[in-house]
């Protein structure tokens, strides 16, 4: 049972002090600069993790070799780049000779730019893991974390400070490449802008497996184990990031293949189309716009989650963590809906949606639930002193209470984020051109009561699995696992169904599992004609679509899982509130 | 300052280190925290600084709640643990101003604190070297240098001492005696005596976390040894005839011989040994010596936890 109970911190008066600007009365806009001053100091300058960090990187010869290391390696990645280039030339003049096509020198200041940073890219991802993933853990093992910890520092100064130190390692890294880099500009095919956002990109980069090696290096014991753990997770990044990724690396311009923001997640891939465009609904954005904002945001999670590992210092607010990412997740689903939308609309000819496309959207959004409910949906149910566990449940789910981390929350929060999905989707049909969305109502409406009949399905899973499990991890793992099997297992029970003959298809018991998958049911609303033809015999199969039967099991799974959950919270509250009682009498007795 | 309220700690391992702890101490206390190793003081003193959370029970440091509000308590300590790591990359100076930041010193302060820690600690000279170069000695003492930093008032001082040579160990304890003139109150944990016996005005004796005594030394030692120890010496023939005359005293529990002196367990009150000595004399015996023994912690603690220990 993990309701947990806690009693409430009250802000330390030392902490006030720090952060009440030194106004003097001054006028409103003159003590909120001062404030803006204050505060910026103490996160730069004045952070002492920082300053100590920046004191014993530097010092000593292993920054430059370090330096002298990098800027040799890309070096002799340009210089080899440059003797194949040439000798390839040498042929290809032989061949132009001869009649054929050959390059221009545009095409080597070109070469030059993608050698130097897809060379940068993977250094920065094999430097940066190793700059951060000791951070913590070796405070831990030299013994001195536990006095850092009896300091007045802040998780959010500890992790600020480990992690601005190693990015601006990095950051100066590339700086020293400038000069390598700026060799392609002699050649020419490459423009300035290509090149500074290729380089805020890789700097994004940094941050983001900065921020990585910093959690693991919070979360794990020892410094072998988080570096290990940090550069798996990196290579796995950048290896599933790689596949969608692939599109983007087309290294001539104007293909039809819409850019999505997978890509930015990979180093290599948004980096080489930082200035390429991308589709955003009606607009064409460059592609550094959405792999900034994807990078940006989810470091910052990251770093937030590493800062939640930090045993003894205070955890962060709650709010940020969830804010944080759901921005990302919004940002997100708007890039990734912004590019397939601006790229089917270009690719329509007539007013028409087409199915396949539409049913593949909603398909992208039922994936992304799965993606996100379990986690925003699992966790603890925190009673405060005076206060009862069923209370504080159903006050989780107010909407004003989205961004608390309190296990009721996650629904009135993944909702939002739905609705926030459902309305970009079509408002971004709308500002295409594409009405159709519109008044195709049969397909838009069914699909959004369906998602989030989905998400209430799974969120009272995460909910009664949370209270019924010791561990929080447990229950989410099992949820994902649930929504896994919910989703795909009836495709495997039938897997002979797409070879049969329609004919063939006659009603059995075991057709019925379909009503379980929502794929099922979108597929039917996208396209009735198609599906009525190839349809199998489902029992419902004259009385009601295929979408009503799936959400109704679903509402029905979550509206069963939540009074479970309630339940189990009813019969927890009481032993919670007399341990409660028990403890405030023996707190009031300990008064001095 | 300090008041601890039957402080309990058992971890997950069903392990009890600390059971139904009390303690209240006054501003200005030094207080001596005695036992074997694995007794639970490291558990004890962890738990006022914060860094671990009690099963049972309540402490405050200056009437805050350690568990409620550690934040705030964290301003308020100055907390040295047994096994400390230091910076080595770095000068004892930045190691310091490290830590005076951290506490949010202004920076214009500090470098005036730095110098008056160091010049406390006896480590000026060291002020520009690095870390790495000092002895373990001197590393002890920066550490206590960046407990000082931030003027804390209670100091939770967990083996300040150990592992050190004699003259370090020294070093230290006139270092605690002039931290104990400045009026801080300071909880020390040991499980050598003689590093306390001197300065502490409290002490307390753990064993198994259990508080066995605690109060204030003289208190103590009168509780627990109950009689004072003389040390008789007088001429070899005569030893025999004292040794008969003194145990026939209602006032003398015993008498032993060790390198030929009457070591006497003597009951009675500490103003009347003269009359002790005016019977020996009396009966002819010459007497060479006659001197009160100071009976020390390590007697209180011998006689204290015997046959627990093992």
């Amino acid at each position: 049972m993990s309701i947990e109970h806690t009693e409430p911190h009250s802000v330390s008066a030392a902490d006030e002090r720090a952060s009440t600007p030194p106004s003097g009365g001054s006028p409103a806009p003159v003590a909120w600069a001062q404030a803006a001053a204050v505060r910026l100091s103490q996160s730069t300058i004045n952070n002492p993790v920082l300053v100590k960090e920046f004191r014993t990187r530097m010092r000593g010869s292993r920054a430059y070799w370090m330096l002298l290391g990098y800027t040799l390696l890309l070096a002799g990645v340009l210089a080899m780049m440059y003797f194949a280039f040439e000798a390839d030339r040498a042929t290809r003049v032989d061949a132009w000779q001869a009649g054929s096509s050959g390059r221009a020198t545009g095409d080597l200041g070109r070469a030059m730019y993608y050698f130097t940073f897809i060379a940068q890219a993977l250094m920065v991802g094999l430097i940066t893991p190793a700059l951060t993933a000791g951070a913590v853990t070796i405070e831990r093992e030299q013994r001195s974390y536990e006095l850092l910890v009896t300091t007045p520092l802040r998780s959010i100064d500890l992790i600020r400070g480990k992690l601005t130190a190693a990015v601006s390692f990095v950051v100066l890294l590339l700086t020293a490449s400038l000069p390598l880099v700026s060799i392609s500009f002699l050649a020419g095919g490459v423009s300035p802008s290509e090149i500074f956002f290729s380089y805020l990109l890789i700097a994004l980069s940094a941050f983001v497996y900065g921020s990585l090696g910093i959690f693991w290096s919070a979360a794990l014991r020892t410094t072998a184990a988080a570096t290990v753990v940090t550069y798996l997770t990196v290579l796995t990044l950048g290896i599933v990031t790689i596949i969608p990724g692939t599109p983007a690396m087309n290294f001539g311009a104007g293909t039809n293949i819409p850019e999505i923001p997978f890509k930015s997640l990979n180093p290599v891939t948004a980096t080489l189309s930082a200035v390429k465009p991308e589709y955003f609904f009606h607009l064409q954005i460059p592609g550094w716009i959405s792999a900034a904002t994807v990078n940006l945001l989810l470091a910052l999670v990251i770093a937030n989650a590493a800062m939640a590992r930090l045993e003894h210092f205070e955890p962060p607010k709650a709010f940020w963590t969830r804010f944080l990412s759901t921005l990302l997740w919004c940002s997100f689903t708007l890039f990734l809906f912004g590019a397939f939308v601006g790229a089917m609309a270009s690719s329509w000819t007539g007013t028409n949606p087409q199915p396949g496309m539409l049913l593949g959207l909603y398909c992208v959004v039922l994936v992304l639930i799965v993606v996100v409910t379990p986690v925003f949906n699992t966790g603890d149910l925190i009673v405060r002193r005076g206060e009862s566990a069923l209370g504080r449940y159903f006050r989780g789910l107010l909407p004003s209470r989205m961004f608390h981390a309190d296990l009721s929350c996650g629904v009135p929060l993944v909702m939002a984020w739905l609705a926030f999905v459902f309305a970009a989707l079509g408002i971004g049909m709308a500002i295409t051109g594409k009405w159709t969305l519109f008044s195709n109502t049969a397909s838009y409406l069914p699909a959004i009561v369906l998602s989030a009949c989905v998400v209430f399905g799974l969120a009272g899973l995460g909910n009664i699995l949370s209270v019924t499990l010791p561990s929080r991890w447990a229950a989410c793992v099992l949820t994902y696992l649930a929504a896994v099997v919910l989703l795909l297992l009836p495709y495997l029970a039938l897997l002979p169904y797409n070879s049969m003959a329609p004919a063939a298809r006659k009603g059995g018991p075991l057709w019925q599992v379909l009503y379980f998958v929502p794929f099922e049911g979108l597929r039917q609303v996208t396209d009735p004609a198609i599906y009525r033809t190839s349809a199998p015999a489902l029992i419902f199969d004259k009385l009601l679509p295929v979408w009503v039967v799936t959400s109704a099991i679903y509402l029905g799974l979550g509206a069963f899982c939540f009074f479970l959950t309630l339940l189990r919270i009813r019969s927890a509250d009481r032993r919670l509130q007399e341990e409660m009682a028990a403890r405030e009498l023996a707190y009031q007795a300990a008064v001095p | 300052m300090v008041d601890i309220q039957h402080l309990r700690k058992e971890y997950s391992n069903n392990l009890v280190a600390v059971k139904d702890l009390s303690l209240n101490l006054e501003r200005g206390d030094i207080f001596g925290f005695i036992g074997p190793n694995g007794a639970g003081k490291t558990s004890t003193i962890k738990m006022l600084a914060t860094l671990l959370r009690p099963t049972s029970g309540r402490a405050f440091i200056d009437g805050v709640d350690v568990t409620r509000e550690p934040e705030r308590v964290r301003g308020v300590i100055g907390y040295m643990p047994d096994n400390f790591g230091v910076y080595d990359d770095i000068k004892v100076w930045e190691y310091l101003d490290f830590f005076a930041a951290a506490y949010k010193i202004p920076r214009d302060k500090r470098p005036r604190i730095i110098d008056d820690v160091l010049e406390l600690t006896d480590l000026t000279v060291k002020k520009d070297s690095y870390v790495e170069e000092l002895s373990r000695g001197m590393k002890q003492r920066l550490c206590l240098a960046k407990t000082l930093v931030h003027d804390p008032q209670v100091l939770l001082l967990d083996e300040p001492a150990s592992g050190l040579d004699p003259r370090a160990r020294i070093e230290i304890k006139e270092l605690l005696k002039e931290l104990k003139s400045m009026g801080k109150t300071i909880i020390i944990s040991s499980h050598i005596l003689p590093e306390l016996s001197d300065f502490c005005n409290k002490i307390g004796i753990i064993e198994q976390g259990e508080m066995i005594v605690s109060g204030d030394v003289s208190e103590i030692m009168r509780q627990v040894t109950g009689g004072h120890m003389l040390d008789v010496r007088v001429h070899p023939d005569d030893q025999e005839k004292a040794t008969a005359l003194l145990t026939s005293r209602p006032d003398i529990r015993g008498v032993r011989l060790v390198d030929g002196d009457l070591k006497v367990d003597y009951t009675g009150d500490s103003e009347n040994t003269h009359a002790l000595l005016a019977a020996l004399v009396t009966s002819g015996i010459r007497v060479r010596s006659f001197t009160e023994e100071q009976t020390d912690l390590e007697d209180i603690f011998m006689k204290v936890t015997r046959g627990v220990v093992s």
